[in-house]
């Protein structure tokens, strides 16, 4: 045992010489090590000389943590190291073009030497410089992942430095892949720059980034860039006041002397990245490990997928997301199990809850095929008036809706009959509105043509195929069809009246909430004032409706419509810090009981002062 | 054996090393940064969890920021010469200075370390990220730090206390007569045992009177009683779990609250102290005693369930629950209404279950509907229903004087996101949810023997993901949690008539409502997930499948309750003239 360990040790020795001798021979690079040796004053000023190369050693690391976690068993880190080539491509006033490359390169993720990305990191790329030091883009190989060149690109970002003149300190409000922030620079006297990061301006709630510590100094060369740059931050990442997680990133860059090794012109850049990307393709190494995301699921034979794909309808559970995304996936990698998912919908066994949630499945998969599948349900005579309705509002609640789910819809819209046809035309017109919004936000031009529809549906007579079509017209959301809801708003019928002002808490155009406000003033039935406040509440209140309700709710004289106004006076709270106000005098008059409970309700909900 | 897997790591290391993978820079100088000693200024014998503070003196040879350092305790065994090393804690410093320089630092010692004896070991920037390579420093001998046993002990946490109103209701009891108990207030607080499990841990509850802080009783799922505390069986390590608390306050506590505009309500895990805890293992800034919690609530004379209108009668029930931790959140909200007056006779419902997953608010239900007949103008008769989800119209159901419907409607849906957040140069994949049935049971009779019964439910669930996905590696959080459960038993309606000269309307008026609650259950874990490397022959690495692991992070524990709201039946006359 001994000896074969000395024969497996003598081999790993040789192999590490190996690795040691190719390491040296690909990454190292005789050093001189630029601030001691160049100990003179910094530039003030960037300088982009055209044609100017530089060289730099860099070092990134950034660590994961999560919440209060115990030790990770592997290391949570992202390493990337090597030799950051830069020449400037062209320049204008405002601009620089410059060509870089990371090469050679090293990459480490958790822990582990990812010897495949380096081909990849190594391409050249270009980026747009400020000529104060703003990096205003990075133009990264198509070779890389998203994810890929969101690493990359956000570690040239890392080491951006954003000069103002030669002021002594000055703030800056900056961009990178997390949002705009806000930095503050100092300029010592020997021209080192220190750089904090204040603060995060404005991310996508309800995202939030703290920023526990921020630290880069930096000096700037006197012929391209940077001389030097090195820095450590620290960021917490909270989804609400769910903390998420939290990196520390610290990153060093020092010029070195020689070459770049990178082409001279923007046109060899591309020619490169296209070798690269033509080199990944015919390797196969671009997509079996590139950082994006999960791979894709194990494909097969038709029949391997059925029986798969039946194996995971035996195991779904509508309450474990695993297995609805599992499901998922392979419906939209075999877009033909849609058929199969039928099948077990509608087989005798099934019991009612599996079915809604086949059906939701369906209509999340969102495939055409499923889309088929749906109308098919829709339609069928053996399907129950239950499951057809499902059917119909799953269509309703698809994400790309195809022209044949479209005119499904209208047919099954327009036909006529008992009680139970007409239940699904009704409900069948409200998918329609729905598929009109989503048309809509998917900026497809068709959204036009199904609110012509509908528009073209309003029957002449009032009744509740009248108030069901307004609220169809109103599901779309589209400013189109609010001035025909909006003359609903004088029907003599108060049910017609409540119709049409709820149907237009959807349209965001100005003359609704005049129209709204104005109703709010006029209208003598209760149920149809109440319907008004909730139309606005949904809308959200604006200057002029918060100031009708505050103005409005301590004189109304139906506590039903005084409850619905405490109901939008609440969700205004933010917008309107006023509202509490309002809402805390409404408790010193309301004698409602039911309303009174609600007012605490709401109030508990703001800020406390018991 | 050993001895072979010594030879195998060290050569590992020289892997490591001479390949370059740290990226180090062996032409730049290597002793910038120095140690000259380390004391320890907190007590020698620590146990986990404690505040420890020590002293090191740097010299370095020009200024840096965020210098980190990393503690570890090495035990020798002289007769075997084997060296174990133990991770004691991390620190950074902010500045460091040049020239030599005395730093404090203080961290919390949380790893898990036999007890004995140890000595020191610093490792300064471990991760190499300011100087070329990290520099270690063996403290003296007479710097030992002894690790006492913890003896297995918990230490019991409540952490945070929040009230899903600020108002404690008092009065809204008795108005049924049925002898059932509703509670007054209902609570969320967030506990957690510390270093080890805890079983058969006990939470009570007091209220501030004049007579001091006096007990209530709390809601018991599993027992279907409010009792004078709840007893969690199990408690997992380092585990948050939060515990809905419905309180009742008992009738003689009641009346020393009277003339009281607001008081405390005070949670104490453990109250007996009948677990023995290792009370040091977590200490919270601002606190005295980790185990009690204190919030402010308003006092308020709740509204009684049915209160007579004028010109008529009219009962009103409203239901709000509501929990939520950082994570997850729901919120229910239930009015329903029966009416009898000038205008004829009527009844209303609404509902909405907004559901709040990682700061994201989803409106998963909202309902409304309303039935209304009047005999002298049934023309000004009608029902309108609508269901609603994520804002759009699902569903509608509309009919005039005549019309009847009767129905169980359910249907299942699902909705969130996912977006990819970046944090410094780290893509992070966040995606969050719900997902559930929602529906009605309706009886809808629109004629003198009316009824506008319309008993909405939701079963919901939730997800949350927040992950690093690299492919070659993947971490972060990931859960799904049953959210909430609730269906309404409800029954609106009555009879209604004009006398022949239309001078009057008669008739009754009925209101049922009861729900049946389940709360959530479920929570979060912390996971990664990496490759695993298979070896052909001892020597050829391939990839062979994953590695995972992951911890619990939040929890919920089961909640679960079932009352009638009101049930009220009554004659009304009301006068036309």
């Amino acid at each position: 045992m001994r000896r074969r360990s000395v024969v497996i040790a003598s081999f790993l020795a040789i192999a590490a010489i190996a690795v040691f001798l190719i390491g040296k021979a690909e990454v190292r690079v005789p050093v001189e090590p630029p601030e001691r040796q160049h100990p003179s004053r910094a530039a003030a000023t960037f300088a982009w000389s055209p044609g100017s190369g530089a060289r730099y050693e860099v070092d990134v690391t950034s660590a994961i943590t999560t919440g209060a976690s115990p030790d990770a068993p592997v290391p949570p880190t992202i390493h990337i190291s090597g030799i950051l080539n830069m020449r400037v491509l062209s320049t204008d006033a405002d601009s620089v073009l410059a060509g870089l490359r990371l090469s050679p390169v090293s990459c480490e993720i958790f822990g582990e030497f990812r010897p495949e990305m380096r081909d990849r990191f190594s391409l050249p790329f270009s980026a747009l410089f400020g000529s104060d030091g703003t990096i205003k883009s990075v133009r990264l190989s198509p070779t890389l992942s998203d994810n890929e060149r969101i690493v990359l690109g956000e570690a040239l970002r890392s080491m951006q430095i954003v000069v103002s003149g030669d002021a002594a300190s000055w703030t800056t409000r900056e961009e990178h892949a997390t949002g705009p922030y806000e930095a503050r620079y100092e300029r010592a006297s020997d021209g080192a720059i220190r750089k904090r990061k204040v603060r995060y301006l404005a991310l996508p709630a309800p995202m939030r980034v703290d920023i526990l510590s921020s630290d880069t100094n930096a000096r700037l060369s006197p012929t391209l860039w940077l001389q030097s740059a090195g820095g450590r931050e620290s960021l917490a990442a909270f989804s609400g006041e769910a903390p998420l997680l939290r990196t520390t990133l610290a990153f060093s860059l020092k010029a070195l002397p020689g070459t770049p090794d990178l082409p001279a012109t923007l046109a060899g850049i591309v020619a490169m990245q296209k070798a690269g990307r033509a080199a990944a393709s015919s390797t196969g190494a671009g997509t079996v490990v590139a950082i994006s995301g999960d791979a894709a699921p194990a494909s097969g034979g038709a029949d391997e997928a059925a029986t798969r794909f039946s194996a995971s309808l035996d195991r779904f559970d509508r309450r474990n997301r695993a297995t609805f995304d599992d499901l998922i996936a392979q419906l939209r990698e075999h877009p033909e199990l849609a058929r199969d998912v039928a099948a077990r919908l509608l087989a005798p066994g099934t019991d009612d809850a599996t079915q809604a949630a086949l059906m939701d499945l369906l209509g999340t998969s969102d495939t055409p095929a499923a889309q088929t599948v749906l109308l098919d349900i829709a339609g069928d005579p053996g399907a129950s008036h239950m499951n057809a309705l499902r059917a119909i509002i799953a269509l309703g609640g698809v994400a790309h809706p195809t022209t044949e789910a479209r005119d499904g819809l209208r047919s099954i819209a327009r036909k006529e009959g008992g009680p139970d046809v007409a239940d699904l035309s009704r409900t069948a017109l409200l998918a329609l509105g729905a598929v009109a919004s989503t048309l809509r936000t998917n900026d497809d031009p068709a959204a036009s043509s199904v609110t012509a529809d509908l528009l073209a549906a309003i029957p002449e007579k009032e009744g509740p195929d009248l108030r069901v079509a307004l609220k169809a017209l109103g599901n779309t959301g589209d400013p189109a069809a609010a001035g025909r809801i909006q003359s609903y708003l004088a029907s003599e019928n108060a049910a017609t009246r409540a119709a049409a002002a709820t149907a237009l808490r959807r349209m965001p155009d100005a003359r609704t909430g005049e129209l709204l406000l104005s109703s709010l003033a006029n209208e003598k039935v209760p149920e149809v004032r109440s319907a008004v406040v909730r139309s606005m509440s949904q809308r959200g209140l604006d200057d002029n409706a918060f100031a009708a309700l505050a103005e409005s709710a301590p004189k109304e004289q139906s506590a039903l419509v005084r409850g619905e106004m405490i109901r939008a006076l609440a969700k205004g709270t933010d917008s309107f810090p006023a509202a509490r106000d309002t809402l805390q005098r409404l408790l010193e008059t309301e004698q409602d009981t039911q309303n009174l409970d609600l007012l605490r309700r709401v109030l508990s909900k703001a800020p406390k002062t018991p | 054996m050993r001895k072979k897997y010594l030879a195998w790591f060290l050569l590992l290391q020289l892997v490591f090393v001479l390949g370059g993978c740290s990226g180090g820079n062996d032409s730049v100088s290597l002793s910038q940064v120095s140690v000259r000693s380390v004391e320890l200024l907190s007590r020698e014998t620590v146990e986990k969890g404690h505040t420890v503070s020590l002293s090191v003196t740097l010299s370095s040879d020009a200024d840096r920021n965020d210098l980190g350092i990393s503690y570890y305790l090495l035990s020798k065994d002289e007769a075997t010469q084997r060296i174990d090393s133990y991770h004691f804690g991390s620190t950074s410093i902010p500045v460091v200075s040049s020239g030599e320089r005395i730093y404090a630092q203080s961290f919390v010692f949380s790893d898990d370390v036999p007890p004995g004896t140890y000595s020191l070991l610093l490792h300064v920037d471990p991760l190499e990220t300011s100087l070329p390579d990290d520099i270690a420093y063996e403290a003296p001998g007479d710097v030992a730090i002894t690790v006492a046993a913890d003896g297995g002990k918990p230490d019991l946490v409540a952490h945070s206390l929040h009230a899903h109103s600020s108002y404690l209701v008092i009065s809204q009891d008795e108005e049924l007569g049925d002898g059932d108990q509703r509670d007054h207030i209902s609570m969320t607080v967030d506990v957690e045992s510390v270093a080890h499990d805890a079983s058969n841990v006990a939470i009570m509850a007091y209220v501030e009177t004049t007579a001091g802080y006096e007990p209530v009783r709390i809601w018991n799922s599993a027992g279907k009683a409010f009792e004078n505390s709840l007893v969690l069986s199990s408690l997992d390590a380092n585990v948050l779990q939060s515990v809905m608390l419905d309180l009742l306050v008992p009738p003689e506590v009641l009346a020393r609250l009277e003339g009281k505009a607001s008081t405390n309500v005070k949670v104490l895990i453990d109250p007996l102290d009948a677990i023995d805890e290792n009370e040091n293992a977590l200490t919270l800034a601002g606190r005295t005693d980790d185990n009690e919690l204190v919030e402010p609530v308003n006092i308020y004379a709740g509204a009684p369930v049915a209160s007579k209108g004028d010109g008529g009668l009219d009962f009103q029930t409203s239901y709000s629950k509501g929990f939520d931790n950082k994570y997850f959140g729901a919120d229910l909200d239930f009015l329903g209404k029966a009416w009898f007056g000038l205008n004829g006779i009527g009844a209303s419902v609404s509902g909405t279950v907004p559901v709040t997953v990682l700061g994201h608010t989803f409106d998963f239900l909202g309902i409304t509907s309303d039935a209304h007949y009047n005999p002298i103008l049934p023309t000004d008769s009608a029902f309108d229903l609508d269901i609603e989800f994520a804002g759009i119209t699902l569903y509608s159901q509309s009919g005039n004087a005549g019309f009847e419907w009767e129905k169980t409607w359910k249907i299942e849906k699902n909705l969130g996101y996912s977006q990819t957040f970046v944090i410094a140069v780290v893509p992070v994949e966040v995606s969050a949810g719900a997902s559930g049935a929602l529906g009605i049971k309706a009886t809808v009779s629109v004629n003198s023997k009316f009824e506008g019964t319309v008993s909405p439910f939701v079963d919901v669930g939730a997800y949350a993901s927040a992950a690093v996905n690299l492919v070659v590696a993947k971490g972060g959080i990931r859960g799904t949690l049953y959210l909430i459960g609730c269906s309404f038993d409800t029954k609106l309606g009555g009879t209604i008539a004009a006398d022949a000269g239309a001078t009057q309307l008669t008739g009754t008026l009925d209101e049922t409502v009861g729900y049946t609650l389940s709360g959530p259950n479920g929570g979060l874990v912390i996971f990664v997930k990496w490759p695993k490397t298979c070896w052909k022959w001892h020597v050829i690495p391939y990839p062979c499948g994953w590695n995972e692991k992951d911890w619990s992070l939040v929890s919920w524990s089961t909640y679960s309750k079932t009352d009638t709201l009101l049930d009220r039946r009554q004659s009304v006359t009301v006068p036309l003239q």
